[in-house]
C-alpha cells in the first residue's frame, strides 16, 4: 500500500505509509492501557511508566512508515520493554532499596490473600522473569512473540517462564505464606 | 602439535629424531604429554528422556511437568489438553501439583492509561496540500469576481451604445456629463461634421450631455467632472430638434470613468475651456433643451469654435467606492473586508480541526 503525502517542501513523495493517522490514533485506544500495565507492572512507578509508554508511541509515530498496522502492538511492547530495561539499569540501586522496604513489609504480617501472595511473588522474580509472566498471562503472547519482544528465542522464552513459575509456585507454599 | 596428534609421519619422526639428537628436550616434550586431560567416564546427562521432542509423543509419568508448564501457558490445541486433564484425573497424586501450577497465573487487571489525548497524533502535511488548494481556489474565484465586475462595469455604458440621452432640464437632475476636448487646432466647419462639433445654441442655452450612469449618488448636486481622451468626435450638429445620437467612438471607447468633483475641473482644465454648468431648472423649456450636443464653451467669445477633441485624462476614480456588477450597486470597500475575513477564515479552519 502506498499513499501519497506532502512535505514542507512542497515536494509529492509517493512513500509507502503502512499506518494513517487514523490507524496509528486507533492503536492508542486499543494499546496504551495494556502498554502501559505492563510497564507499572514491572517498575512500580506510575509517572516512569508513563513516560515510557509517550515514549513508545512516539517511535511508533516517527516510525509509521515502516511499522505495519497489525504489528503495532508487538512493536510498541518491543520499545517499551527495551525503554524499560534502560530505565531499570538507571535506578538500580534506587530500585533495590525500595524492595528492601517492600521485602520488610512482607514480614511484618501474614497474608491469606492468594492473588496478593502471588503480586508479592511477582515483585520476587528478576526483571526478565517477571516481564515474561506479564506478558504471557496479561497480553497472552505465544513462546515466540514474547521471543522476538525481548530478544529471546523460542526454547529461552520456554525456559526462562518455566523456572519463573517454579519460583511463584515455591513461594506460594512456603511456610510463611501457608497458614 | 605433536602432544596434539597434529602431525604426519614424517612429521612425527622428525621430532623424534630431535629429541634423540636433544636429550635436553626429551624432558620437555614427555611434560607437555603428561598434561593432556583424559575423558572421564561416569560423568552423564541425567534424565535424557527431558531433551526427546515430545509434539508427537503423548502426556506419560517422565514428560508430565512440561505438559502442565504447557498447559497453564496455553500452548496445547484442544486435543493436547484433553489428554492432560485426563492424565490429571487418572493420577491423583499429580492433581495437586497440577492445581499448584494453575494457581501461578496472573489474572489480567484493569489498568488504564489515563489522558490518551496526550498521545494522538495528526498529519498536517495532507492538509497543507489541500488547503493549499482551497486557497487557490478561493482566490481563483474572487479574481473572477473582481474582473467581471471591471469588466462589466465599463460595458454599462457600452449597453446603450453609447447613445447620449438628452437630459430634459425640467426633470430632476443628475449629474450631468462634460466634455471637455484638449486644446487643438481649428477646425474648419467641414472637418467639425467628421471630428468635435460644437454648436452654441443661438439661445445661449448651454447644452449638457446627460452622463448615461449614475456615479454617485451623493454628488449628484456636485459639479461632474469628466474625464477625455484623445480621440476625435463626431457629432451631428442639431437645431433644437430632438434627437440621439449614436456616440460609439465618444463614449464606448474614449468616455472614462465620470467622477463628480468639486471644482476639481477648475485646477486642471485648459485655457480655452470653461466648465460648462448645469443648466438651472427655471422651468423654462426650451426647444434646444433636448438636444444631446457636447458643447464647449470659448472663454474667448460666443462664437462656436469647432475643434478635434483631444482627450486627456484628468482625474482618477479614487473617490469612487462604488462598482456596478449588472444592476447591483456594490462598495469596493466593503467587498475588501469580505475578502480578507474569508481569507481569515480559510486559514484559521485548519487550525481549528487539527485541535
Amino acid at each position: 500500500m502506498r499513499r501519497t503525502i506532502i512535505s514542507n517542501d512542497d515536494e509529492i513523495n509517493d512513500i509507502p505509509l503502512f499506518m494513517t493517522e487514523r490507524e496509528y490514533n486507533e492503536c492508542v485506544n486499543q494499546y496504551a492501557d495494556n502498554v502501559f500495565r505492563f510497564i507499572v507492572k514491572n517498575l512500580r512507578h506510575e509517572e516512569d511508566s508513563r513516560d515510557i509508554v509517550q515514549t513508545a508511541f512516539e517511535k511508533l509515530w516517527r516510525n509509521r512508515d515502516i511499522v505495519e498496522n497489525e504489528k503495532c502492538k508487538s512493536y510498541l511492547f518491543t520499545v517499551a520493554y527495551n525503554q524499560m530495561i534502560d530505565h531499570i539499569r538507571k535506578v538500580k540501586r534506587l530500585q533495590l532499596k525500595d524492595e528492601f522496604h517492600a521485602e520488610s513489609k512482607v514480614h511484618n504480617y501474614q497474608v491469606n490473600d492468594m492473588k496478593k501472595t502471588l503480586h508479592e511473588a511477582l515483585n520476587r522474580l528478576s526483571d526478565t522473569q517477571k516481564s515474561l509472566v506479564l506478558l504471557k498471562d496479561y497480553e497472552g503472547y505465544s513462546y515466540e512473540e514474547i521471543g522476538q519482544i525481548m530478544g529471546l528465542n523460542e526454547s529461552q522464552v520456554k525456559v526462562y517462564l518455566h523456572r519463573a513459575r517454579l519460583t511463584l509456585r515455591n513461594y506460594l507454599v512456603s511456610p510463611e505464606n501457608v497458614m | 602439535m605433536y602432544a596434539d596428534n597434529e602431525l604426519n609421519t614424517q612429521q612425527r619422526a622428525a621430532v623424534e629424531l630431535f629429541v634423540q639428537q636433544n636429550p635436553d628436550l626429551a624432558a620437555e616434550l614427555e611434560i607437555m604429554q603428561q598434561i593432556k586431560l583424559q575423558p572421564e567416564d561416569g560423568l552423564v546427562f541425567p534424565d535424557k528422556s527431558s531433551l526427546y521432542k515430545t509434539t508427537d509423543v503423548d502426556i506419560n509419568i517422565n514428560n508430565y511437568e512440561e505438559f502442565f508448564f504447557l498447559y497453564i501457558d496455553r500452548e496445547l490445541d484442544d486435543k493436547a489438553r484433553e489428554k492432560v486433564e485426563k492424565f490429571v484425573l487418572q493420577h491423583p497424586q499429580l492433581q495437586s501439583e497440577f492445581t499448584l501450577l494453575k494457581q501461578t497465573v496472573l489474572q489480567p487487571e484493569a489498568i488504564v492509561f489515563a489522558d490518551k489525548s496526550s498521545l494522538y497524533r495528526k498529519e498536517e502535511e495532507r492538509r497543507v496540500v489541500y488547503l493549499r488548494w482551497t486557497r487557490i481556489a478561493v482566490a481563483a474565484a474572487v479574481i473572477l469576481i473582481a474582473l467581471l465586475g471591471w469588466w462589466l462595469y465599463p460595458t454599462t455604458t457600452n449597453v446603450d451604445k453609447g447613445i447620449v440621452a438628452v437630459k430634459d432640464q425640467g426633470k430632476k437632475a443628475e449629474p450631468p456629463v462634460i466634455i471637455k476636448p484638449a486644446p487643438v487646432a481649428p477646425v474648419t466647419p467641414q472637418k467639425a461634421q467628421s471630428s468635435v462639433v460644437v454648436v452654441k445654441p443661438a439661445t445661449k442655452q448651454e447644452v449638457v450631455v446627460r452622463p448615461v450612469q449614475k456615479i454617485n449618488k451623493d454628488v449628484q448636486q456636485q459639479q461632474p467632472v469628466i474625464k477625455v481622451i484623445d480621440a476625435p468626435i463626431n457629432i451631428a450638429s442639431t437645431n433644437g430638434e430632438n434627437k440621439l445620437m449614436p456616440v460609439d467612438t465618444l463614449v464606448a471607447t474614449h468616455l472614462a470613468i465620470v467622477t463628480p468633483k468639486k471644482q476639481a475641473i477648475a485646477t486642471n482644465t485648459n485655457p480655452p475651456v470653461d466648465i460648462i454648468q448645469p443648466p438651472a431648472d427655471n422651468g423654462q423649456k426650451n426647444p434646444n433643451d433636448n438636444v444631446a450636443i457636447i458643447a464647449v464653451n470659448d472663454n474667448h467669445g460666443n462664437d462656436a469654435i469647432i475643434k478635434p477633441a483631444v482627450y486627456k485624462e484628468i482625474d482618477t476614480d479614487d473617490d469612487n467606492k462604488s462598482m456596478y456588477v449588472g444592476s447591483l450597486e456594490l462598495n469596493k470597500d466593503k467587498i475588501r473586508g469580505f475578502l480578507k475575513k474569508a481569507g481569515r477564515i480559510f486559514g484559521s479552519r485548519p487550525k481549528k480541526d487539527t485541535n
